[in-house]
């Protein structure tokens, strides 16, 4: 069966006079219809870039210099800007800055709407309420300006925007980072309910894993530019097979009675940069297990799991 | 959060609060040139020997001075003044006799006409330049506008005037080089914008008089333009497949064009100022020239109208753009202030 969505060996490359920096490397990975994916890693792992060539929205001079995406099969790097809105949408971080503040939303809603589907104005202005009541608000305020809404309901207009074309991929970059906690997880459940409701895929952007473990099927763990682990929530959660996705879970404070006296854990230490990468494995500077192969060759992620040689051994 | 045509009840009365606020400040702005401009007759000159010359006897003078008021306490002579000037008379003219309301009447049309055109060729080309020179930043074309417009921003305007004429009349002999050309007469307003021959003439100055406007603008609406095309919400529309053309325009535009209002009112304002230079320049019949005569010839009545019709020009166009803001800008209408 082909994905919805299919990263293969994935490979972004900034250059500039300096010289070349490969901000993404072999990062392969794949969302089906209705599953819903998360993204974890650090400021720089290459999360919001992997969003970012799905999207074809690469910054110049960022290129994809190897490996393919395919959408339903068919590779789409050079092709995207063709698939915006009608197949693949993406919503960003800040629902404050993300919507034209001199537009009434539901002429931005009937815009994007009437730019991708053959209907008339009184349709979409049918279908734009509908939407309003599919994300959970009252179609009587389509009339209204950006401004005039809170932060998560504009964040939900967004979604309603995102979604107007009828994409069958939804990549959100961070859609909760600007919400306070209680609107955030009715965003992730709003999100939920649209995945599962019209078999949409999704690729949740985050760096928090409270928002993967409420929400995501599978996650894929990125570090220093590409996937270090890749495996099902409650999997991952609960047996962590890369020692930096034990560490992020580690660093994750949790209430039930026996960690109440333990000390919250952190990893040592920072990302190394992009242009200083180690020989080895990214994570080996950091990694309380290292072993000596690991200074050495860089771990291959083997049958879809983790990459790293503690497996291996 | 209020329903809608509560909402529409809330701002229309901001609305109409924020006016009165205007209104007042703009009259206090006029009250106080008018102070200045009303000072000018007793301090620049004594307006009794002006009007009657050195030779006049002692009881002449005492009696145009009893005649003129200037006898009355200071403020009753002020009031006096902002009376007559509210009735549009601004005295007699030292120089030719002729009220000055009548010479103000005479030669406004060709400062509007001429003001007109030159905002109308800055705003719309400053506008089409910058968009299209942000939109195309890296093109050569582009480059090529904003190298050039450095020329317009550094020239001033009298030579830039004195080159055009050089070019344009004397070398090539398309244009005229001075005057207002054949006018028509439509209800007292003489007005050059319905023959040929005054459309010509109209060109080398309004250019002259537009241009740094022009590239003023265009040089602010490249850099806001710019700014807004990296907003969040410009990337989002690209991200749900909007067409490139209907983000730069319905989108980008209008939100570059916001802050753009205000320094483009002021421009006009100054356009009507800056009409001296251009005027003299182009010894186009207007009140600018009028009023470099006056100043040779110390007319103070000349002086103190064009003062006031000046300051009268720059509070409307205030008053107008303020107003503007009302229209576009939503967040200001509602009256939730701040906020990008």
């Amino acid at each position: 069966m082909t994905h919805l969505l299919d990263i293969k060996d994935l490979q972004v490359t900034f250059s500039n006079r300096h010289g070349d920096l490969r901000v993404l490397d072999g990062v392969s990975l794949h969302v089906g219809r209705g599953e819903i994916l998360g993204i974890i890693g650090e400021s720089g792992a290459g999360k919001s870039m992997t969003g970012n060539a799905v999207m074809g929205l690469l910054e110049p001079p960022g290129k994809i210099t190897k490996g393919d995406i395919l959408f339903d099969g068919v590779s789409i790097i050079g092709k995207a800007e063709g698939l915006r809105g009608k197949h693949i949408s993406m919503i960003f971080q800040d629902p404050l800055t993300s919507l034209n503040p001199l537009k009434r939303v539901g002429d931005m809603l009937t815009e994007t709407m009437r730019t991708h589907l053959p209907i008339g104005k009184s349709e979409a202005e049918e279908r734009a309420r509908a939407s309003f009541e599919e994300v959970g608000l009252d179609p009587s305020r389509l009339d209204a300006y950006p401004h005039e809404f809170s932060g998560g309901m504009r964040q939900r207009v967004v979604i309603a925007l995102a979604l107007a074309g009828e994409p069958e991929l939804l990549i959100a970059d961070e859609p909760t980072t600007a919400l306070d906690v209680s609107v955030q997880a009715q965003i992730l459940e709003l999100i939920r309910n649209l995945c599962e409701k019209r078999g949409l895929g999704v690729m949740l952007i985050t760096h928090d894993i409270g928002v993967i473990a409420n929400s995501c099927d599978r996650v894929a763990v990125f570090y220093a530019g590409r996937p270090v682990e890749i495996a099902g929530v409650s999997e991952l959660l609960a047996h962590p097979k890369h020692p930096y996705s034990e560490g992020l879970i580690a660093s994750m404070p949790r209430i039930d009675a026996d960690s109440r006296h333990e000390m919250l854990r952190q990893i040592e230490g920072s990302m190394p940069a992009l242009n200083k990468l180690p020989k080895g494995c990214a994570f080996a500077p950091r990694c309380h297990k290292v072993m000596d192969k690991c200074l050495e060759q860089q771990p291959i992620m083997q049958s879809g799991r983790a990459a790293c040689w503690l497996g291996e051994a | 959060m209020a329903g809608n045509s509560h909402g529409l009840f809330v701002w229309n009365g901001h609305m109409a609060l924020i006016i009165i606020q205007r209104l007042l400040q703009s009259s206090l702005v006029l009250l106080l040139v008018a102070f200045v401009a009303f000072s000018m007759f007793r301090f620049v000159g004594d307006p009794v020997e002006n009007l009657l010359g050195q030779e006049a006897t002692l009881e002449d003078r005492a009696i145009l001075t009893e005649r003129l008021g200037l006898n009355d306490p200071l403020p009753v002579q002020y009031i006096r003044f902002v009376g007559k000037v509210l009735s549009w008379d601004f005295g007699v003219s030292y120089r030719t006799g002729v009220p000055v309301a009548d010479m103000i009447s005479e030669r406004l049309p060709a400062t509007l006409e001429l003001a007109l055109i030159s905002a109308i060729f800055a705003m719309v080309l400053g506008i089409s330049l910058g968009v299209y020179t942000a939109i195309n930043r890296r093109g050569w074309l582009a480059n090529f506008v904003m190298s050039t417009s450095l020329i317009g921003v550094s020239l001033p305007t009298f030579l830039i005037g004195i080159l055009l004429i050089w070019v344009f009349s004397v070398e090539l002999g398309w244009l005229p080089s001075f005057g207002r050309g054949e006018t028509t007469d439509i209800g007292g307003w003489d007005t050059g914008l319905l023959t040929i021959e005054g459309l010509r003439s109209l060109v080398l100055p309004a250019v002259t008089l537009g241009l740094y406007q022009m590239t003023l603008i265009m040089r602010l609406v490249r850099s806001e333009m710019l700014e807004v095309l990296r907003e969040d919400y410009i990337r989002f529309a690209f991200a749900r497949g909007l067409h490139t053309k209907s983000i730069h325009q319905r989108h980008a535009v209008p939100n570059t064009l916001l802050p753009v209002i205000t320094v483009a009112g002021l421009q006009l304002g100054s356009i009507i100022a800056f009409a001296i230079i251009t005027e003299s320049v182009f010894q186009w019949p207007g009140i600018g020239l009028m009023f470099i005569n006056a100043v040779y010839f110390v007319d103070i009545p000349v002086m103190s109208a064009y003062l006031i019709l000046v300051a009268l020009m720059f509070v409307t166009i205030n008053l107008i753009v303020d107003m503007a803001y009302f229209a576009i800008d939503p967040r200001i209408r509602s009256g939730a202030g701040g906020g990008k």
